[in-house]
């Protein structure tokens, strides 16, 4: 009763500018009418060259279900989104109805019950796992119930400069990496094999790969945090020495660092995600480049694995209320599905196995080592809903272990013990 | 004897003052020029063709120079920066008149006029100061959310009037106005409001123009809560719009910097054009007691 | 004393509700966008709210959790160093950007030619938005390629170790503030007496005496309005370190605005954020009315 009695309160709070004003919108459902053209609100974070080609795709589904089904794109990057999010509940006609999400934030929205179960989707949609890349596939069910579809995979991969490195020389496994990097480093000419960033970036990513190739995880069955196990302590302690053992690279790289030496010409590798392939204009004119990409060391192969993320499509629970709306949703769910050459075209591997195997995509070359690398993809613990937390805590012991402040083993047990206090905390 | 002595020094302290003026002078230019080098090379990358960012990063002038930057910036339909720009004057004029007048009666009310309570409302007004800017922020969001106001340009002009800074500093003003003015035409029968407008207003003037560019140029730059409010890529405003611009080019530089000095180009303008007065508007206003 | 009439009574009270209207308009949107938001967040404070369910009252949890007096401590501790290193920022900064305008308006207030040229260029840097100072700086303080180092053939790691990257802190806030407290400052230098310098001078006072014993003192009111203005400004700091060194390394520059951002709007802890914002509004007060009372005190000596 008091609960009631104080949500009543605040909102009456709330609603006092609103009489002041006496601009009072509660908003309406325009969806809310059996007839006539159903209007979706589309989310998504592709503020980057992606963002083209999906705003492409959403041009041509309105052309062709013009007068039946309209969609509306609103674009912002991933913080805001999250952020207004939590908050659609209160005015609906303002609410999406599709959202783009990284599996990674996927537990902590439905543990606000803002996501729709769509179970019936993939039998609306006629495909089945095997359509899919499995690990983005089964990312979209948590206890059991589905809320989300995948999109893509973007997983991280290995660009180097073609000035400094024959395609021949790419190394396969880390110990190769190491090879290359200590003969192609030169103080003199300033050239470093693989300038580590230790600052938030990319490396954490880096980190969680070599950790599953050493037969590690990042949380255990009951989702608690194992990355300070034996093969993350060598993981990390094999890239600390890149920098102060090989010396292959230079020390305190901020973030971002990286790209700058890379683009200088004085690093050979860099690492990061497919959507850089546009800036570097590869998919295009990648022939003429002087920038190759090959996949990450130890992510191909029979036995190869990398750390990834995927982004999936879900749908709102407030706003998705009518079978004519969901109905809406799910043909343009399928549209992009069937359309996800598009995508692929915006620096990203569909998770759509038909599309991967299609001619036109096999033959943009510059996506070829991310797909291989997509497949043997292990995805983050997408049921977890601090996963996005843990994962955090996480970067920051990878950045003090190459920042040098404290030994890899130490930097990860304390990151650990921190991680693990603060959900006790956070349950509060 | 005793005049030719006297002159002596002077000539003297005279050629002290110009060595030291001079001094002076070189004192200004020199750190204007370390103050100013980040500056210069924001602006020189923005002239500099894509690939040569990164290859003459430290250099301070373009080897190959380049307006192309600005061409795509400009040209770009996914950056549609001529609609922000233009959102954002509209909305940045808007929130500017609307708030100099408002607090300008308000200054008027609290520093000439006399009613029950006058002082509590004014402190209590002045101890929103303490209060960090997340703590309305938070509240705010759900405010212009009820009232409907997502993707509506007053949503960035209505919750910045509340501002106290505006009031403070057009009160401490308009209390160094002389009394003697309004208490003149107030004998001849004028009534309040066209002695405000008539009479003070007039004299505020060097501190409207100050309290103009403060506020402008704080809700012009203002970019976190305008990307709260607005959904759609046409209704945001130029620092917002630069903001979704940052993560777009978050690694071709030139663009990023030609975007950067569009941006800033505009509250130059008004600084330059109120310059005059800015000086006056301060010290006669704001900080007297 | 005589009684007022009924009239006069009556338009007595016009005369106030009158005067009253004045203030009104102002007071609607302060009382609706400046009021309400704070009873709002003095309430959820003792909250919890996702932000997107039910407002549930748990009466004193959050400070309980935020004193370490709940839970690990694991919360109270990044808190509350959080608060420490905003804490640091506002005992720093603050001096700095209080008398390096100062210095920098002393040089310009003399300047007969040239000197609205020399205002408008130590201006500039403060019109940008905090994003493109911060991208700009990046440039300047990065390790193995940025500008500084190149210029000074050295190999500072400005953003990757501590102290430095409190000292980058410290220089690019300087440099986007010295323009607004500079303006301020010049406005205060026009309006020392003239004749008290002059006969300073006949006097023979150097000047250094006259700074100290003229102008000094004759800019009281400017010194203690751009000391409070800029410590409000240096607790409410976000951009710089959230854009430029994302609050590393290891947490070392995160501040308490961070704190209270990723709290609310990162992890949804709506509640938790209010107390948060409560503790640090709190701090302020107590911050500012020290300084302000030292201020005085100072005076009356």
């Amino acid at each position: 009763m008091r609960k009631k009695c104080l949500s009543l309160c605040l909102s009456a709070a709330m609603l006092l500018p609103c009489i002041a004003f006496s601009a009072c919108n509660p908003g309406g459902d325009p969806n809310i009418s059996e007839t006539g053209e159903v209007t979706l609100r589309f989310w998504n974070g592709f503020t980057g060259m992606d963002g083209d080609s999906m705003d492409a795709i959403v041009a041509d589904f309105n052309e062709e279900y013009a007068g039946e089904i309209k969609v509306e794109t609103d674009k912002m990057d991933w913080d805001t989104l999250f952020t207004k999010l939590t908050t659609t509940k209160s005015n609906l006609s303002t609410a999406p109805h599709v959202v783009a999400m990284s599996n990674q934030r996927l537990a902590g929205i439905v543990d606000q019950d803002l996501l729709m179960a769509i179970d019936d989707l993939p039998e609306y949609l006629g495909v089945t796992q095997s359509d899919y890349i499995s690990s983005a596939w089964n990312a979209g069910v948590i206890g059991g119930t589905r809320y989300s579809f995948p999109l893509d995979i973007h997983p991280t991969a290995m660009f180097y400069n073609k000035d400094l490195i024959s395609e021949e020389e790419l190394p396969s496994t880390w110990e190769e990496f190491v090879e290359i990097c200590v003969e192609k480093t030169n103080t003199e000419t300033g050239v470093y094999g693989f300038a580590v960033p230790s600052m938030y970036s990319i490396t954490k990513d880096i980190f969680a790969s070599i950790l599953l190739q050493n037969g590690g995880a990042l949380f255990d069955a009951e989702n608690n945090a194992v990355y300070n196990s034996d093969q993350g302590d060598a993981a990390l302690e094999f890239l600390s020495d890149l920098v102060y053992t090989y010396k292959v690279s230079p020390e305190n790289v901020g973030a971002g660092g990286d790209y700058t030496l890379f683009m200088a010409g004085r690093s050979v590798f860099y690492f990061d995600g497919p959507w850089l392939l546009n800036t570097f204009d590869l998919i295009k004119n990648g022939d003429t480049s002087h920038i190759g990409v090959a996949p990450m060391p130890g992510a191909t192969g029979e036995n190869g694995i990398s750390f990834s993320g995927s982004h999936q499509l879900t749908l709102m629970k407030n706003t998705v209320t009518s079978e004519r709306v969901k109905e809406a949703c799910y043909t343009f769910i399928q549209y992009i599905q069937t359309h996800s050459l598009e995508w692929a075209y915006a620096g990203q591997v569909p998770a759509y196995l038909p599309t991967l195997e299609s001619e036109e995509y096999q033959q943009i070359e510059a996506l070829q080592p991310f797909t291989q690398t997509a497949l043997n993809a292990q995805l983050g613990q997408s049921d977890y809903k601090y996963f996005y937390e843990g994962y955090n805590y996480m970067g920051v012991a990878v950045s003090n272990a190459i920042s040098g402040k404290y030994s890899a083993a130490e930097a990860l047990d304390r990151a650990v013990r921190s991680f693990s206090n603060w959900i006790i905390d956070n349950e509060y | 004897m005793k005049q030719v002595s006297s002159s002596m020094p002077r000539t003297h302290r005279l050629r002290r003052q110009t060595l030291v003026s001079a001094l002076r002078y070189v004192v200004l230019a020199a750190v204007l020029i370390v103050f100013f080098l980040p500056m210069l090379w924001g602006l020189s990358t923005s002239f500099k063709v894509e690939e040569d960012v990164f290859l003459t990063i430290t250099s301070f002038f373009p080897r190959r120079w380049t307006f192309q930057n600005y061409i795509d910036v400009f040209g770009n339909p996914y950056t549609p920066i001529l609609r922000w720009f233009f959102n954002s004057v509209k909305i940045s004029v808007t929130y500017v008149l609307l708030y100099l007048f408002i607090t300008s009666l308000a200054a008027f009310g609290f520093s000439r006029l006399h009613f029950r309570g006058r002082e509590i409302v004014f402190w209590i007004c002045m101890s929103s100061m303490m209060v960090p800017g997340v703590i309305n922020m938070i509240p705010n969001y759900f405010i212009v959310y009820r009232l409907g106001l997502i993707d509506n340009m007053f949503s960035m002009v209505l919750p910045g009037l509340s501002g106290v800074f505006g009031v403070f500093m057009l009160r401490q003003f308009m209390l160094g106005v002389p009394k003697e003015y309004d208490d003149a035409a107030r004998i001849d029968g004028v009534g309040k409001f066209r002695i405000y407008l008539n009479i003070v207003l007039p004299l505020c003037l060097p501190a409207l123009v100050t309290l103009a560019l403060f506020s402008f140029q704080g809700n012009w730059n203002d970019y976190m809560w305008p990307l709260m409010v607005t959904n759609r890529p046409e209704t945001r405003t130029l620092a917002a719009g630069l903001s979704t611009f940052i993560e777009r080019y978050s690694h071709q530089y030139g663009k990023l910097m030609a975007g950067a000095i569009v941006s800033a180009l505009p509250v130059l303008v008004v600084f330059v054009l109120g310059q005059k007065y800015f000086i006056r508007g301060i010290s006669i206003g704001g900080i007297k007691g | 004393m005589r009684p007022f009439t009924k009239q006069q009574r009556r338009s007595k009270a016009w005369d106030e509700f009158s005067s009253f209207l004045f203030v009104v308009p102002y007071l609607v949107f302060f009382i609706a966008f400046a009021l309400v938001p704070l009873v709002l967040c003095l309430t959820l404070a003792f909250c919890q709210w996702d932000g997107a369910n039910e407002i549930e009252w748990i009466g004193l949890q959050n400070f309980k959790l935020l004193f370490g007096a709940l839970g690990t401590g694991q919360i109270a501790m990044e808190f509350w160093q959080s608060v420490l290193h905003t804490l640091l920022f506002v005992a720093i900064e603050t001096p700095l950007l209080i008398v390096l305008p100062f210095l920098v308006a002393l040089l310009i207030h003399k300047c007969r030619r040239a000197g609205k040229f020399f205002m408008g260029a130590f201006y500039f840097p403060s019109i940008l938005s905090v994003a493109t100072v911060c991208i700009i700086w990046y440039f300047m303080f990065d390790t193995n390629a940025g500008i500084l180092n190149n210029l000074f053939k050295s190999n500072i790691p400005w953003l990757t170790q501590q102290p430095y990257a409190w000292i980058s802190l410290f220089i690019l806030s300087s440099w986007w503030g010295i323009g607004g407290n500079m303006v301020l400052y010049l406005a205060g230098l026009s309006n020392v007496p003239k004749e008290c310098l002059e006969a300073a001078a006949l006097d023979g006072a150097g000047p250094w005496q006259s700074l100290v014993h003229i102008t000094l003192p004759s800019m009281r009111y400017t010194m203690i309005y751009v000391l409070m203005m800029t410590t409000l400004s240096s607790f409410n700091v976000f951009g710089q370190p959230e854009i430029l060194t994302a609050g590393g390394p290891d947490s070392s520059t995160t501040v308490a605005m961070m704190e209270i951002y990723n709290t609310a709007f990162g992890g949804s802890r709506f509640g938790r954020a209010c107390a948060m914002s409560v503790l640090l509004a709190l701090i302020m007060v107590a911050f500012t009315i020290t300084s302000y009372k030292l201020q005085t005190k100072g005076e009356n000596l």
